[in-house]
């Protein structure tokens, strides 16, 4: 499947979701003089997460342009030597503004995978905060993941937060075995290999 | 989002939870496409080929190309998206980006602008998703070519220096020659650490950071302003009522000479008085300090420039030309009106000349810079290319569109969120506080500005565009005037078109007319003048020729120079005494500069025993030159003038051997 219809079918899905279509903003946050780029999906709607700006949905998509260059995350000499840095790339983001929360955004993220992009379940590997009792629940009692794919970590990995204050959260990932060809044992592969990662933050 | 942690660390549950998710596309598309490097996409792919192309490279695995295919992404959108390539901030940023892409192309040998060739091929593969790229490819392209060409001149030496360095410093690379990389050749630091890392080399960052700061040092020695040099003023701030009042009552808390806090001042003494409260504005955002006057009892102080000594301490900077200036006096501090009101006339025409470019060019117009005084106002701005004649006509009339309408101007302290949800225009990197002054001009202008303004912008009277120039890649900068000095520019204007006219016997309207009558006149006369020169010329050189006629066993042979003749002028000699004297041997010369050209010819009843080509090499070889030819015509130069005279005479004996 080409790049393109990836993004497109991104989209496509979340907006019968009743997701709203947002088009990516510049590279230049217009609303934080603190940050050099835009540099994820939510920059755009930080306002609106700390509830000091209002818009016309409550769930929103978007494909984001972002840039991580100069700034904190500041990769560019590994661009062109690693599979995987980049000073440009492209986020696909779903967001809900005090709507849905872990059921949908967990059930949303299965859904895309395997059914829209026929990912096989068995090559994905799913990590919540180790404290999250809620988010394993769905995971592995609605969802039926196999809980030898299953797995709780106690760091700041999974747990998400915008600054030092503010809004923050446990979060969950989804990772991708890329197969047993890659050295390393199972967890170091899912760990130091991880792609394809799908990361939740809820 | 679950919670809200405070200050204390603590978490409070969020009433109302919320989501966000990302997932990386380039990740998701390598598990799609069943790839272990996200370069192996579709869509690195196309742009890792079209790189390959553009530099020449037929190794598709090359990482330069990785680089390049990745550096064109980022560095495209970022200029879509507003980024000049520049020396700080965002812009030094995309400028490290392009750079390091050029470098890999250099690596590459492409050393020939490649870089924003690829524009075109992203906007293949990205442009239906992102539109913005394709309506600016034009502009992204241009500035990136830019920014190639501008690298282009100094990436070559500095290379040289950096590989001789690298030969020399073996483990690690000196500071100084990473900061004169930096300095002289524009190498970012991480540029040149990426290629000593090539070589397992690193560099001495400290080393770097210590001669960056011996060049800040002397750069701010070398600065022209030291008012505020050596001044430890600990005392009250300065209130400043020069929005309201242009004359008030002040008391001095402060006199400073030469950064020296004194008691009293004396006539023709230089100082910088410090006061509780002034009408004077201190030079900020691009506004010059108010001129005048502070009146003491006995004592006349003028002020030439106002300075911030302190961030709310004003210092008044002039001489005092009479009396006594005493610290603790009573003063009355007058603004000079007329320098003031000049000054409000171009700081307002400035924002509406803002607002009028944004209306004209597009929105990707943003202030770079502002300097307004009493004569006339300068304004850059991020534009891509000049601004056109009838762009700067646009400008100039909606400008002074909006002087005619006479708009109030209008001046509010608001809460900085609250000017920007208004439509303010705040200056990007700008720091600003909570409060800021808003001025707005009609609804035509709204900016945050602690400027002085006129009271309604008809003050301004006239706006008129006097220059218009680059100042760095993507910087434009227009230069303007007003009021009074706009009609003072548009008379002298008129007063030399009027010199021109009565110069040229015309009226001003028929000026252009009569002028391209008199060059098509000149041009006529020029061209009769060289066929005339011609004629004159062959007429003198045939004279001259026949008194040179030689007989070298029954033959008759002509060697001479025919002094500021052009070649033409030496061929047609040539043939016209061919003609004449039937049967003869013909060599003529001129110099110019150091040049010598020589022509020779035969007559073809001669040429079985004497050959032209022959000749004419036997002379050129004694004047420092080389010739040859036809039998019957030949022609050569040389680059000794001085050795032509020898030369020539020498023809008559050579020809007699032939014969």
């Amino acid at each position: 499947m080409k790049s393109s219809e990836i993004r497109q079918q991104f989209l496509d899905f979340f907006e019968s979701q009743g997701h709203t279509i947002v088009a990516s903003s510049p590279l230049v946050p217009g609303n934080d003089p603190t940050l050099l780029f835009t540099n994820a999906g939510m920059v755009q709607f930080k306002d609106v997460f700390l509830g000091q700006d209002k818009r016309p949905y409550v769930r929103a998509a978007t494909s984001q342009r972002c840039v991580r260059a100069g700034g904190k995350h500041n990769d560019l000499e590994n661009v062109g030597y690693t599979a995987r840095h980049h000073t440009f790339f492209e986020m696909l983001g779903n967001f809900s503004f005090g709507d849905y929360f872990k059921r949908n955004a967990i059930q949303y993220a299965w859904e895309f995978l395997t059914r829209v992009l026929s990912i096989p379940p068995q090559k994905l590997w799913v990590t919540v905060y180790a404290e999250d009792d809620e988010a394993a629940d769905i995971w592995l009692n609605e969802i039926g993941v196999d809980p030898k794919q299953f797995v709780r970590i106690a760091t700041s990995d999974n747990f998400w937060q915008m600054g030092d204050t503010g809004p923050c959260g446990p979060c969950s990932e989804i990772f991708y075995d890329h197969g047993p060809e890659v050295a390393g044992g199972p967890l170091d592969q899912l760990l130091q290999t991880a792609t394809g990662t799908l990361k939740s933050g809820t | 989002m679950q919670y809200n942690r405070d200050a204390n660390g603590t978490l409070h549950s969020l009433p109302k939870p919320s989501v966000d998710t990302g997932m990386g596309l380039e990740r998701i598309a390598a598990v799609m496409q069943h790839v272990r490097s996200n370069y192996e996409i579709d869509l690195f792919q196309d742009l890792i080929k079209a790189a390959a192309r553009v530099t020449q490279t037929t190794d598709l695995t090359n990482n330069s190309l990785k680089v390049i295919a990745d550096h064109i992404r980022a560095c495209a959108f970022l200029v879509v998206d507003g980024v000049i390539p520049g020396n700080e901030g965002r812009g030094y940023v995309l400028r490290r980006i392009i750079r390091r892409a050029i470098r890999h192309g250099y690596r590459l040998e492409q050393k020939q602008p490649f870089f924003h060739l690829l524009v075109e091929d992203l906007a293949n593969v990205m442009g239906s998703a992102y539109p913005e790229l394709v309506a600016a490819k034009n502009q992204v392209s241009a500035v990136l070519k830019q920014e190639e060409e501008r690298f282009a001149e100094t990436l070559e030496n500095g290379m040289q220096v950096l590989e001789a360095a690298l030969q020399t410093q073996p483990k690690i690379l000196a500071g100084e020659t990473v900061f004169r990389l930096y300095d002289t050749f524009g190498f970012p630091v991480d540029l040149t650490a990426d290629i000593a890392r090539e070589r397992g080399i690193s560099i001495d960052q400290a080393g770097f950071e210590s001669a960056m700061e011996d060049q800040r040092e002397r750069a701010r020695a070398a600065g022209k302003f030291t008012m505020q040099e050596g001044i430890q003023y600990h005392g009250s701030a300065t209130e400043f009522h020069g929005y309201q009042h242009l004359q008030q009552e002040a008391h001095v808390l402060a006199i400073y000479q030469r950064g020296t806090p004194v008691e009293f001042i004396q006539p023709d003494e230089e100082a910088v008085i410090v006061l509780d409260r002034t009408p004077f504005y201190a030079e900020s955002g691009g506004q010059v300090g108010d001129r005048g006057q502070i009146l003491a009892g006995n004592g006349t102080f003028v002020v030439v420039d106002t300075q911030k000594i302190q961030a709310n301490v004003f210092g008044h900077k002039g001489l005092l030309r009479s009396g006594r200036l005493v610290a603790g006096d009573t003063v009355l501090a007058q603004v000079n009106p007329v320098i003031r009101a000049n000054t409000a006339n171009n700081h307002s025409a400035t924002h509406l000349l803002h607002a009028a470019l944004r209306q004209v060019l597009g929105k990707h117009v943003t202030q770079k810079g502002s300097l307004v005084d009493a004569n006339r106002l300068r304004f850059d701005f991020s534009h891509h290319t000049a601004v056109q004649l009838d762009e700067l006509r646009a400008i100039e009339n909606l400008v002074n569109e909006q002087i005619r309408h006479n708009h109030a101007v209008e001046t509010q302290q608001l809460k900085y969120d609250d000017a920007i949800k208004k439509g303010a225009m705040a200056l990007f990197g700008e720091k600003y506080g909570d409060e800021v002054r808003v001025v707005a001009m009609g609804g035509f202008s709204t900016e945050l500005c602690g400027g002085t303004h006129v009271s309604q912008s008809g003050n301004i009277g006239l706006f008129k565009i006097v220059s218009e120039s680059g100042v760095a890649a993507g910087i434009r900068r227009i230069e303007a005037v007003t009021g009074q000095g706009a009609m003072e520019y548009v008379q002298q204007n008129e007063i030399h078109l009027f010199k021109v006219a009565e110069t040229l016997k015309a009226s001003p309207s028929e000026v252009t007319q009569k002028l391209s009558q008199i060059l098509d006149h000149v041009k006529q006369t020029e061209r009769e003048l060289t066929a005339l020169k011609t004629k004159l010329a062959l007429l003198q050189s045939t004279e001259l020729g026949e008194a040179q006629v030689r007989e070298v066993k029954g033959t008759k042979v002509l060697a001479f120079a025919l002094d500021g003749a052009s070649v033409k002028i030496l061929r047609e000699t040539l043939d016209r005494f061919k003609q004449q004297l039937k049967s003869c041997i013909v060599v003529l010369a001129t110099t110019e500069a150091n040049k010598v050209t020589l022509i020779a010819g035969v007559t073809d009843d001669l040429t079985a025993k004497v050959k032209a080509g022959e000749l004419i090499n036997f002379v050129a070889q004694q004047v420092g030159g080389k010739g040859g030819g036809r039998a019957d015509m030949a022609q050569a130069g040389g680059t000794l003038p001085e050795k032509l005279p020898g030369a020539l005479s020498s023809v008559t004996d050579w020809v007699g051997q032939k014969l």
